[in-house]
């Protein structure tokens, strides 16, 4: 029977079954076995030296008031937290990385300081994630540029553009006399783009 | 290497649309070549007398099956970065069902249905506005059949996940059906030769 | 050998091999695969948003900003353009209509409407095509597309018991 085949499927038929000799022996071995791979002196240089990637409040605030990306916006700032920028979600370091998203998702992470964040971006790094930012300033710097800025800090042709992002973000610009006061945020519901499988 | 380049960001979008022309292109023109584009040969699958949409089905899913296996293995490529839609068991296998009776009946499949159009087949003209009047049909019962079309979703569906073996044993397995189908084949085209030069 | 009675097409082992390739480069290019019914119902939700028609599944559907940067709308321009190139070069362009001896010119082309039609609902509920799910999503082993195939053969060899007929 197999020898009334023509020579072309003969041919195919054994290529196949060495590829697939081959497939079963390697099974379901990894290039990069997460519990094994190691980094170098040089490559940990590499990633530390690189200048870490940062994104301004203003900028952030912008990217958010489109509502029309995909990204992951990390909280870090724990249990005690108060306020929370609109869509974040809140993690640990642990329970972030545990997630395992795919490496090429947008992240920005924030934290009080800007240390937590720190931690994270390095850890992601190392894993192969490619778009990931810290808010530079944390928390606190959100909090006197985009929820409640002093008008003297604002050059005057950004004032209209900041006032759209306060006002957004349920802020109010505050002058020099009510400085100490502290206000109470309007919570904000914001839309984040769900992530999408590309149709076929 | 960071493949897939255009998630890894390695081409921009318009480069990688330039690429899904030329993609398009050779899919379109290797269907051509290879006899797709007639409905004639297409039906004789299910008339058992021409068996090339088995054969060249399988053979592009286990070339493309050992390549990404390979390719994985070997680090070169990130798997979990390529886009695959879900399995959601019933509607899949319903409409499985309800394309093989329009295939049958129209004598071209959706792909098919764009090559058989471009060499001026006019079936294949009416099959395509078949296409966007079916479209147009589920989109206008959509909302009845919404919860059916999310029903019975299966996240984690990749064969070594479903049936807990290593993928490169799914892939032997997958080499070894795909080996028994093409000699079938030959066998039942063989036989309906005999057949019809009696 | 055994394409003797098709000289002018080439070996399907060879058609499915090079298909693979070009199924390959896409997932390693797009990091997606090759579709093609999607391209209809994606050129729909685009005309819908041109019309100001909201609909809930064709803004899922939404994937690219606009129509012409829909990745499989190019795509399937492009199957359309390879297609006619390839006849173009084997002298296979003519205006035709492929059907079984026994079936009437216009009864041939209301079949191959209805099974188009049936064809383009079933591609939407199961999420793709032959091309889409079956092709693409069976060489990424997802179960999912193995049942979907399936289940295209068994329908087709069903109705095929039906329609046999207008084919002979």
């Amino acid at each position: 029977m197999i020898s009334k085949l023509s020579l072309q499927l003969k041919v195919v038929i054994l290529i196949l079954i060495s590829l697939g000799i081959a497939s079963f022996v390697i099974g379901g071995k990894k290039a990069i076995n997460p519990d094994e791979a190691s980094l170098s002196f040089s490559e940990f240089d590499q990633v530390i030296t690189t200048p870490v990637e940062t994104i301004s409040s203003v900028q952030l605030a912008d990217y958010l008031m489109k509502q029309e990306h995909h990204y992951n916006l990390i909280d870090l700032q724990g249990k005690n937290s108060g306020y929370q920028i609109p869509t974040s979600e809140s993690h640990s370091i642990k329970s972030f990385l545990e997630l395992k998203i795919p490496v090429n998702e947008t992240v920005f992470i924030y934290s009080s300081f800007e240390t937590e964040a720190l931690q994270l971006y390095y850890l992601l790094l190392i894993r192969g994630y490619f778009k990931v930012k810290i808010l530079a300033g944390g928390i606190d710097a959100w909090t006197a540029q985009i929820l409640q800025p002093l008008k003297d800090d604002i050059p005057a042709e950004e004032l209209e553009h900041r006032k759209r992002l306060t006002n957004f973000f349920g802020g109010s610009i505050r002058n020099e006399s009510n400085r100490s006061k502290s206000v109470s945020f309007k919570p904000v519901v914001l839309e984040k783009k769900k992530k999408k499988h590309q149709g076929c | 290497m960071n493949m897939p380049l255009a998630p890894y960001e390695v081409i921009s979008s318009g480069l990688n649309l330039f690429f899904a022309l030329i993609i398009g292109i050779a899919f379109g023109f290797i269907l051509e070549r290879g006899g797709l584009g007639n409905a004639k040969k297409l039906i004789g699958q299910f008339t058992l007398t021409d068996l090339t949409v088995f054969k060249v089905m399988f053979t592009a899913i286990v070339t493309v099956m050992i390549g990404l296996f390979f390719l994985s293995a070997f680090g070169l490529a990130n798997l979990e970065l390529i886009s695959n839609s879900d399995t959601y068991w019933i509607p899949q296998i319903l409409g499985g069902l309800i394309l093989g009776v329009g295939f049958a009946v129209a004598g071209y499949c959706p792909g098919t249905t764009i090559v058989g159009m471009a060499t001026g087949k006019l079936d294949a003209l009416a099959s395509f506005l078949g296409l966007i009047f079916g479209s147009l049909v589920f989109v206008a019962i959509f909302d009845w059949i919404e919860d059916f079309y999310w029903s019975t979703h299966l996240k984690n569906d990749h064969f070594s996940q479903v049936f807990a073996i290593e993928f490169g044993t799914s892939v032997f397995i997958v080499i070894c059906i795909a080996i028994l189908g093409f000699i079938t084949a030959e066998i039942i085209e063989s036989k309906s030769r005999g057949s019809t030069q009696k | 050998m055994s394409d003797k009675c098709h000289t002018t097409y080439i070996n399907p082992y060879l058609a499915g091999g090079l298909l693979g390739l070009v199924l390959l480069a896409s997932f390693l290019i797009a990091g997606r695969g090759i579709g093609a019914s999607g391209a209809i119902s994606q050129s729909l939700a685009h005309s819908a948003d041109f019309l100001n028609i909201s609909n809930a599944y064709l803004e899922e559907q939404k994937y690219s900003n606009s129509f012409w940067s829909s990745w499989i709308v190019i795509e399937v321009i492009g199957i359309f353009i390879g297609a006619f190139l390839s006849a173009k070069f084997a002298g296979r362009i003519k205006k035709e209509t492929i059907k079984g001896d026994s079936i009437s010119h216009s009864s041939r082309l209301r079949q191959a409407l209805i099974g188009g039609l049936l064809m383009g609902l079933a591609a939407r509920l199961a999420r793709g095509c032959t091309s889409g799910q079956a092709l693409s999503g069976g060489a990424m082993l997802s179960v999912g597309s193995w049942a979907f195939m399936l289940s295209i053969f068994i329908g087709a060899y069903i109705a095929i018991v039906f329609v046999r007929k207008s084919w002979s």
